[in-house]
């Protein structure tokens, strides 16, 4: 480095950290903290508090409920990897072919969801799925397929899918956009090497831009798994974990286990689980991309 | 040492990303009831509670209620009222936080089933001897109605409303069409009624069970009534040895699922809100639904004239060999307004007393019965000229009926978790009558363990 002297000490370094520092030890490590110490009491609210050691946790680990609700996870983070992360790379692939025109129009069309908050998605979705008089029975009932009108998010079988084609819907533009900015990452002259050397297309995406996009789509691989594990609003909103526990999910089970059953201790132990499979899921995903590398 | 590093920044990451559900159980709400009044200040009473300035005119509760507290502040203008409202559902994950960070106001709602968690927890405090101070207010309440808030001898809380969770508002003309001039009589009447109707295209009876409770209290708390009789509970209640899986509740539950299970009940109703439900039975979509005595207020406001002109209330009749009283209804009072156990001061303690005489009293009472509601404190022989056709009916329909105990009122609230959810699973049709009282037992046993 050249330019040292415009280098802060490390003393100033430490100084500008600490407003964010202290911030973020405020708002994200107290509570983890405090969780993880209330995770080892029986504690129903109010001053009175027993100590029960490890008991919270053992429960945890054979609680149908919390395991079903996993399940209903990493069903969610499947699809929304397929749907989010896929389909975005392949709307910002075509966005940067030259098939596609008005290509301004389809970006802001795309990105649009992204802008709304999670509640209001959860709410458009909810009428649309509405049994009486939801857009998609509406078109099924226009179209004489009256026999294929379902009261949606009452089919407690597909209700996982259900729930999470919002969230797919909504989050498209926002891989689109990262992966966009992957792209004009990539040098103009090596796909100008590339398209001389003959490869146009498919072969162009997959053998040039996708090799050169591999830490972007990292990236985004990541921010969908974390993002995953704390899905809340939409299903709150949309089902509540319902029909019974059919779309339940861990931050929702956390949440209903400390303010609808009012048993903080065992909540707590329950988000402390998360933030350990969360953890694990994150360092085995960092293993096998590492390991790739190699 | 990279390792390191990057373990940490993962951890760090993934700890900013988790904050919003890990910090959920303990983000601590500082705002009211840690302001007081000095000395020579007035004095200043803080007030959280269920009711809403919007609600005044929908809901006969908030409407009484609210009329008396701005009652109360014109005539004690030295009392300085500090009063927060919340709609009930936030009121509730509100109350459950400044409860476990042992801050609470000075006077707040407490709902029947949070009542023995509160006492065991020192929050609230008993109150027999200010109510002994103003017999003729203590006594003017209905049977019954202190007894949610009644635990080992002592008085915990004031009662305001006592009305049914169950009430069928049906309309008379789809029924009449059937050949049914007034609610059927007998549990298979009612099934005939119910299949002539779906014939028709009307869905005979609408629910909205969407957040999970209506489907407990106010249904299957009335149906297994029919079948248990109010005993069962009561030894439910006292954990005196009867069962979730006593054949009397599966036969209740069955009979229930019947119901889904043949069609009589809207395919969505797992999905739909109160409201949604509401909009079926205006619509003549329905031609019956069930909803609490306070609901009265808003069909009177909210209805269209000609469905309004022909609906009429009634109860779940009687099923062959039900042990119940094919009278009742799940009642009694549900919510009670108490009072803080810091607040020691006697001065502070008259005065909120005070208040709570306007909130629930004589006065409110009749506001709140002239509006269509059934007031926890009787008003005798009030102004029933203002009541509405409906209110009227729904009254002497309530007067009459003996109140069983509401589930949700009674038992602690993960026994309830798990009967919500079951029921939901059950009416979806992906569980049985059989599974989800094996699972109710199971978190009730649970519960006495840990009891």
């Amino acid at each position: 480095m050249s330019n040292t002297s415009v280098r802060p000490k490390k003393r100033e370094f430490c100084l500008y950290l600490l407003p964010g520092l202290c911030i973020y030890v405020f708002t994200a490590l107290a509570p983890i903290v405090m969780a993880a110490y209330y995770s080892f009491f029986a504690w129903k609210g109010g001053p009175k508090k027993i100590f029960i050691g490890l008991e919270n946790y053992t429960r945890l680990l054979s609680d149908e409920v919390f395991w079903k609700a996993f399940g209903n996870n990493m069903y969610m983070l499947l699809l929304s990897l397929i749907g989010q992360v896929g389909i975005g790379l392949c709307f910002a692939l075509l966005l940067n072919s030259k098939i596609i025109r008005f290509k301004k129009l389809h970006r802001t069309l795309c990105y649009f969801p992204s802008t709304l908050a999670p509640v209001v998605v959860a709410f458009i979705w909810t009428i649309m799925y509405n049994y009486n008089f939801g857009l998609i029975n509406a078109t099924l009932r226009g179209i004489g397929l009256d026999n294929l009108a379902m009261p949606w998010l009452d089919l407690a079988k597909p209700i996982m899918t259900l729930v999470t084609i919002p969230l797919i819907w909504q989050n498209i533009g926002y891989y689109m956009i990262l992966m966009m900015a992957g792209f004009s990452a990539i040098s103009p002259e090596v796909l100008e090497m590339a398209e001389i050397d003959g490869a146009t297309g498919v072969k162009k995406a997959l053998h040039i831009t996708l090799p050169l996009m591999k830490n972007t789509i990292m990236v985004c691989v990541m921010l969908c798994i974390t993002g995953n594990m704390r899905g809340f609003e939409n299903v709150y909103i949309m089902t509540d974990g319902g029909p019974g526990n059919a779309s339940n999910l861990v931050a929702l089970y956390a949440y209903e286990t400390s303010f609808k059953k009012f048993n903080y201790g065992y909540g707590s132990a329950v988000s402390i689980g998360i933030v350990i499979i969360s953890l694990l899921i994150v360092l085995a995903s960092r293993v096998v991309i590492q390991r790739k590398e190699r | 040492m990279r390792s390191l590093k990057k373990t940490l920044g993962v951890v760090l990451s993934m700890g900013i990303l988790l904050t919003g559900c890990a910090g959920g159980a303990t983000a601590a709400v500082n705002s009211s009831g840690s302001e007081s009044a000095d000395g020579s200040q007035p004095i200043e009473i803080t007030l959280v509670h269920r009711y809403l300035e919007a609600n005044v005119g929908v809901n006969s509760e908030d409407t009484a209620v609210l009329q008396m507290l701005e009652q109360f502040k014109k005539d004690h203008p030295e009392i300085k009222v500090v009063e927060e409202q919340l709609q009930s559902s936030e009121y509730n994950t509100k109350a459950q936080v400044l409860a476990a960070s042992n801050s609470l106001p000075d006077v707040f709602t407490v709902q029947g089933s949070w009542m023995e968690n509160f006492v065991n927890n020192g929050l609230i405090t008993p109150i027999e001897d200010d109510l002994a101070k103003n017999p003729e207010y203590r006594d003017g309440f209905r049977e019954g109605t202190f007894d949610v808030a009644t635990k080992d001898g002592h008085v915990y809380g004031v009662p305001i409303a006592a009305g049914p969770t169950h009430v069928i508002y049906y309309n008379s003309q789809m029924f009449a069409d059937v050949g049914y001039e007034s609610f059927p009589q007998t549990w298979d009447e009612m099934l005939d009624a119910f299949e002539k109707l779906k014939a028709k295209g009307i869905i005979p009876i609408a629910m909205g069970n969407k957040n999970g409770d209506p489907a407990q209290s106010g249904w299957l708390a009335v149906i297994a009534d029919r079948y248990t009789g109010s005993e069962w509970f009561e030894s439910i209640c006292e954990g005196e040895g009867a069962s979730f899986t006593d054949p009397e509740f599966v036969s209740a539950l069955k009979a229930f699922k019947d119901l889904a299970d043949k069609g009589y009940l809207n395919k969505d109703l797992n999905s739909i809100d109160n409201t949604t439900m509401q909009n079926y039975f205006f619509e003549g979509k329905a031609a019956a639904m069930i909803d609490g005595i306070w609901a009265v207020t808003n069909i009177d406001s909210a209805a269209p004239q000609e469905i309004l002109d022909v609906t009429k209330c009634a109860v779940f009749p009687a099923v062959e060999g039900g042990k119940g009283n094919p009278l009742s209804s799940a009642g009694g009072a549900g919510i009670y307004y108490c009072i803080n156990s810091n607040v020691t001061d006697p001065e502070k303690r008259a005065a909120c007393m005070e208040m709570l005489e306007y909130m629930t009293g004589k006065q409110c009472a009749e506001i709140m019965a002239s509006v269509g509601g059934f007031p926890a404190y009787d008003p005798k022989d009030f102004d029933t000229t203002k009541l509405t056709p409906l209110a009227k009916e729904a009254y002497t329909l309530c007067n009459q009926a003996t109140p069983s105990r509401i589930y949700d009122l009674w038992l602690d609230a993960s026994i309830i978790t798990t009967l919500n959810n079951g029921l939901q699973e059950m009416l979806a049709g992906t569980m049985d009558p059989e599974n989800l009282a094996e699972q109710v037992q199971q978190s009730y046993a649970d519960y006495l363990a840990f009891k």
